[in-house]
């Protein structure tokens, strides 16, 4: 296996807000926790604090939606020597992110917006990805963000400029599968040609999370538990991994910890279902 | 046709998510001459997926640091008044803690001076920690010495003068009572300050406000007394006691960092 499938951190939760005063006093037996990087990155109230309590006690991963890896603006150093110094303060695990832009010409639209799969698009967040992990001194890894467009003018697949990506860039992948089954929909492919056509040595962990459905289109709201449909492409990405690291995301109605952290426990039950019937 | 390429795609892109709510902004090109149809969604019901959520996430974003703003305005105005804002002051900044910071410049009367107090108390909860000089560090310094000391505060301070009692107004509609007060248009004096990291608002009287104000503006411990003294209307005899508790006072809250050298 490659670089990327190791620490295996177990089962972790998306660290949030309204979970801060019951971590802290319970100390609950968590595996680890991903936070949203610029929630701490220009703070220094209570969050900064609360961060630094939990990174002595549990393994933390830096998950940004501000990295803009695809935009044609210029790489924002400013904003890598903060998230460098972060990941040095609270020893990050990793330090991920999204395949997308989040705004051009200086502004931040603030949302995972949709690369056009091209071979221009590929040499240009190839070329970014090098420069940044250069910057970062450490590997980046890139999740598939859901989408609700396709481009007229893409020539591949998402997965294989995913694939592609990753290997050209030689940065880790987070692969997250219920993007993977809202983009499914959205887009009318198959969720699992896209699993199977991930190099499993590249991802360096799973993200899992509820989703919307709108009738027409699926919305990625992170809100509810995950649905059945997104627990079999969990199942069938852990065959094909050997294992990795998993993460739930919960933004929406965000319910008590015990209730997320219950949650994302299920894994272990479909993973051991799973080689039960292997 | 040659597709366009990679920069032109995602300008147009942008430019489609926020043209439905920027007045000024020309029509981007149709979205079908980027974007294909999905089973059930035609290229600008697709696209409209992401304008939607553009304006609805930030105007969230500005709701959440501001809910006394949108209680005052209510709903389609407090929309309105963000929209008009995001149109103005497009976030260039990398979190969202900062957004709305800009707020209080296209709102005016009581809005305004709510949005002031709730943009300071944003400020104050991000702002850097420091260790403040504690009453026990001013009893070890001599009186004549302190007399002519200016003093640097702590990064989250935030001094503010209103034309609104905006505190009864704000504690309402944070502690999420059913009932708000009426908000009282008079002059009032308030500091919004950080202790133990929790976002404290004092209202001051002017006196004290003209004290504090003269020493953040790097004025002497004793030309701070004489601005307030200007504004004392009772009798002086009571001044110089009324310095001496709102110090401790201010000195226990953490205003001050240290003396400034």
């Amino acid at each position: 296996m490659g670089r990327f499938d190791r620490p295996d951190l177990g089962l972790g939760v998306g660290l949030r807000t309204a979970h801060f005063g019951h971590i802290l006093s319970k100390k609950p037996p968590v595996d680890w926790f991903e936070i949203v990087t610029e929630n701490f990155l220009d703070t220094g109230g209570r969050p900064a604090w609360v961060l630094d309590q939990i990174a002595e006690r549990y393994p933390i991963v830096m998950h940004g939606v501000s990295m803009s890896v695809g935009s044609p603006d210029p790489i924002d150093r400013e904003y890598l020597a903060k998230v460098k110094a972060l990941a040095k303060r609270i020893r990050a695990v990793w330090v991920s992110d999204h395949v997308c832009w989040t705004g051009v010409a200086g502004r931040n639209l603030h949302d995972l917006l949709p690369m056009p799969y091209t071979e221009e698009a590929l040499r240009h967040v190839v070329k970014r990805i090098r420069r940044i992990q250069d910057l970062l001194e450490r590997p980046l890894v890139l999740e598939n963000p859901s989408s609700y467009v396709e481009f007229r003018g893409s020539s591949m697949s998402e997965w294989e400029f995913l694939a592609r990506m990753a290997e050209e860039a030689d940065c880790g992948l987070l692969l997250d599968v219920n993007n993977v089954y809202v983009s499914s929909f959205n887009h009318g492919f198959d969720p699992e040609t896209y699993i199977r056509a991930i190099p499993p040595e590249r991802v360096a962990y799973v993200h899992i999370a509820g989703h919307t459905n709108f009738g027409t289109h699926l919305l990625d709201t992170h809100v509810g538990p995950v649905l059945d449909p997104v627990w079999k492409l969990y199942r069938l990405a852990h065959r094909l991994s050997g294992g990795r690291s998993t993460l739930l995301e919960w933004d929406e109605k965000i319910p008590s910890f015990p209730v997320v952290h219950r949650e994302v426990l299920k894994a272990r039950k479909h993973l051991e279902a799973d080689l039960a019937t292997a | 046709m040659r597709p366009p390429d990679f920069e032109a795609t995602v300008r147009w892109f942008q430019a489609s998510v926020v043209a439905p709510h920027e007045r000024g902004r020309r029509a981007p090109a149709p979205a079908d001459r980027f974007v294909l149809p999905s089973r059930t969604l035609r290229p600008e019901q697709r696209m409209a997926i992401y304008a939607d959520a553009y304006l609805a996430r930030l105007v969230e974003a500005l709701e959440k640091d501001f809910p006394a703003v949108a209680r005052i305005l209510g709903p389609r105005a407090f929309h309105e008044r963000c929209r008009g804002y995001l149109e103005r002051f497009p976030s260039r900044s990398r979190s969202l803690n900062s957004l709305g910071r800009r707020l209080p410049e296209v709102l005016s009367g009581a809005a305004r001076d709510l949005a002031r107090v709730e943009a300071a108390m944003s400020d104050v909860f991000d702002a850097e920690p420091a260790e403040p000089l504690r009453p026990s560090d001013f009893a070890r310094i001599a009186p004549e010495r302190l007399a002519d000391a200016r003093l640097d505060f702590v990064p989250a301070f935030r001094l503010l003068e209103l034309d609104h009692a905006a505190n009864p107004y704000i504690d309402a509609v944070r502690q999420e009572r059913a009932a708000v007060p009426r908000l009282k248009h008079v002059r009032s004096w308030m500091a919004v300050y950080r202790k133990e990291f929790q976002v404290r608002r004092l209202d001051l009287k002017e006196p004290a406000f003209a004290a504090l104000s003269a020493l953040q503006r790097g004025r002497t411990v004793s030309q701070a007394v004489a601005a307030a003294a200007r504004s004392w209307s009772d009798p002086p005899k009571w001044l110089q006691p009324q310095i001496r508790r709102w110090f401790g006072e201010w000195a226990t809250e953490g205003f001050f960092l240290r003396l400034k050298r």
